[in-house]
């Protein structure tokens, strides 16, 4: 592809040429899942980085988080993010959605300042630290972008603690802390908004229509960023380790010395090379592969593996087994198809140097490694070479008492937002249900005709509808609006039920705004149902999951609030089971204008 | 300017519009033409045809072609 602009509209004919996964056979292409968690709309740069990417050789199969739910989604270990298996997460979120007083109330928080820029950075590194307890996934992480109208104008540019120097203070606090881990990266979304010019950034329409701050012209250029990262990054990380057997994972040589002469065990020289199988063991934790590459009877062999006391590697350790006496590039070339792993993303391992000369001259792309004569070098091997580490961009050198302070520094921080219920609490969530009157109709018809995902039954109804339910006296409408520390939500969930008889209430609609999914707010709103229920002497509550393409989200929602599904719908007894309200809600019911608990 | 609108939803719904007449372009009959789609969309009829489409006109311009042809027009585009 040439250096000519593309339109919009090219991007998005081009992804849909791109999407067939056969290509990456085909192009030979190296796939990179990558998942973009964010504060804000940007659903436009999928089709933008795929392509970007495509041209660069990577075929990107991209997950795009849920809005502003980047912390449910990296705590929580179950989420969609992790069984995406993520190679890359990107961390896009802007300080207007982190810290909104920033902007919204700077002027009242300033006193506090510091202590807020030390919060805003500690969040943040403790979202690295609890992605990086999950996944060995490379992360880049947006800066902050400075506004172009500032707080208080003029005068804030003087103050070291106006707006603007708090945000360029926070941009150089964000490397100092990034330096400390590896395989994470900064994004300078500040830089790139400058060079596409901060007059020319916001497409002010589609920010109130959509919350999306930016213009594609920069989606452009942020994708273009990210795959200059990407190339510079694959390049050096290794994903596949292959290993001779014979002086390599144990002294001597099994067919000559029998499983009883080799030397693997806890005395010299075996254990020199039981420490080297630890060490690969560990890379098997941070996601790197081993296979076996190895001139032998697979019989004797495997024996050992499968046998021998002192092994630490087990034939489950290895994602690939050539043990015969085919030329070992046969054999590497083998192992690379079935993985599908590149063989720049390999390294090969052996003691014999006609062996390393032999894939050097054959496949000069894998990366070769001759063992020295003595096995006490090995395990060190492992640590000192750079093979492992994902590329460091800047130039810098870790001594070992900064790892061991880091150490220390990162269980504490684990526990900074340690917990989903932690992050709940800290929202302070306060939700008002309503019955249904005149006022808000209008939204909550609008709810049920535009709300997709959360949305247990997608029954659609107007204005018109909802009043002749109410008038006929057989149903029951609420509203629920959420307020947090951040500010009031609005409405943003309704439910319909339907009194069926005087023992069974039908829950007809159950929905909520996708900006409010994943904080308990619908166990909140089911309790309150229950309540009313059991108030009103009702004895079942039945509920119905009917799917579309887009509500499998809460495709076992009922199933997690213990409802038993009978036949096609799913019923809640009310006196023999309860749905309790989380802790971290409060939740108000005002009926009629007074507010009860 | 009725081919290039015609074109641009072909392009960005993913999906044929040859046979189908002006009145039955709509969100409803389209499975493609969701919300992003159509953000999609008014990206691109800026692009296009150089113009500013406000708000208001996102909204009206999702009920369908039609829609977007005649705010075009009053765009000044022929």
């Amino acid at each position: 592809m040439q250096n000519e602009t593309i339109s919009y509209s090219d991007y998005i004919s081009l992804y849909h040429q791109i999407k067939d996964p056969s290509l990456i056979e085909i192009g030979n292409l190296k796939k990179q899942n990558i998942a973009i968690l964010r504060s804000f709309t940007c659903e436009q740069i999928e089709a933008i980085l795929k392509v970007e990417c495509f041209n660069e050789g990577i075929y990107a199969n991209i997950f795009i988080g849920g809005y502003n739910q980047y912390v449910q989604e990296i705590l929580d270990t179950t989420s969609e993010l992790y069984k995406f298996q993520p190679d890359l997460i990107i961390l896009a979120i802007r300080l207007e959605e982190l810290y909104p007083e920033l902007f919204s109330k700077f002027l009242l928080i300033q006193h506090d300042i510091r202590s807020i820029e030390n919060y805003i950075i500690e969040t943040i590194e403790s979202l690295i630290v609890n992605i990086k307890a999950k996944t060995n996934a490379n992360i880049f992480i947006h800066n902050f972008v400075i506004p172009i109208v500032n707080y208080s104008s003029l005068y804030d540019f003087q103050n070291v603690d106006g707006q603007v120097n708090v945000i360029r203070r926070l941009n150089l606090m964000l490397p100092v802390m990034v330096k400390k881990y590896s395989g994470v990266y900064l994004i300078d979304v500040e830089n790139l908004c400058s060079i596409t010019g901060k007059q020319n950034l916001h497409d002010r329409k589609m920010w109130y229509v959509a919350k999306n701050p930016f213009k594609m012209a920069f989606y452009i250029s942020l994708a273009k960023e990210y795959v200059k990262f990407l190339k510079a990054i694959y390049g050096f990380m290794k994903k596949c380790v292959v290993l001779d057997l014979d002086n390599t994972l144990w002294g001597g040589i099994v067919g000559e010395d029998g499983i009883e002469g080799i030397r693997l065990g806890d005395s010299y020289p075996g254990n020199c090379y039981k420490e080297f199988q630890k060490e690969l063991l560990k890379l098997t934790y941070r996601g790197i592969v081993l296979a076996i590459n190895s001139k032998n009877n697979y019989d004797d062999a495997i024996e050992v593996i499968r046998e021998h006391p002192d092994m630490v590697l087990r034939e489950k350790d290895f994602v690939g087994i050539k043990i015969n006496w085919k030329d070992k590039a046969t054999n590497l070339l083998e192992i690379g198809n079935e993985l599908n792993i590149g063989l720049d993303s390999m390294v090969f391992i052996d003691d014999n140097p006609a062996e390393c000369e032999l894939i050097n001259q054959k496949l000069p792309e894998v990366t070769v490694i001759n063992l020295p004569p003595n096995p006490i070098e090995y395990a060190q091997l492992i640590n000192e070479s750079n093979l492992f580490e994902t590329l460091k961009i800047t130039l810098e050198d870790l001594s070992k008492t900064n790892i061991y302070k880091a150490q220390m520094e990162r269980e504490k921080l684990k526990n900074a937002i340690g917990n989903l219920e932690d992050y709940y609490k800290s929202l302070e969530m306060v939700g008002s249900i309503k019955p249904m009157n005149s006022f808000i109709l209008p939204r909550i018809a609008q709810l049920t005709q535009k709300t997709n995902q959360f949305n247990l039954t997608t029954k659609r109804y107007t204005e018109k509808d909802l009043e002749a339910m109410i008038e006929g006296g057989r149903f029951l409408i609420y509203s629920i609006e959420v307020a947090d520390r951040f500010g009031d939500n609005g409405i943003v969930g309704t439910c319909i039920l339907h009194k069926v008889s005087l023992e069974e209430w039908y829950i007809d609609t159950f929905l909520l705004s996708c900006r409010v999914m994943n904080r308990t707010i619908e166990n909140a709103f089911m309790a309150f149902i229950y309540e009313q229920a059991k108030k009103n002497n009702v004895k079942r509550l039945i509920g119905e999951y009917i799917p579309t393409k887009k509500n499998k989200p809460v495709e076992y929602f009922y199933n997690t609030l213990g409802f038993k599904k009978i036949q096609e719908k799913y019923m809640l007894e009310i006196q023999k089971q309860t749905l309790d309200y989380p802790d971290y809600i409060k939740v108000f019911f005002k009926k009629e204008g007074l507010a009860t608990l | 300017m009725e081919e290039k609108v015609r074109a641009i939803l072909q392009q960005l719904l993913n999906t044929s519009l040859e046979q189908v007449n002006n009145e039955n372009i709509t969100p409803d009959l389209i499975e493609n033409w969701d919300s992003l789609a159509h953000l999609n969309i008014i990206v691109s009829l800026e692009e296009e045809f150089q113009i500013e489409i406000d708000p208001e006109e996102v909204f009206e311009m999702k009920k369908g072609l039609k829609y977007i042809l005649e705010i075009l027009k009053k765009h000044g585009v022929n």
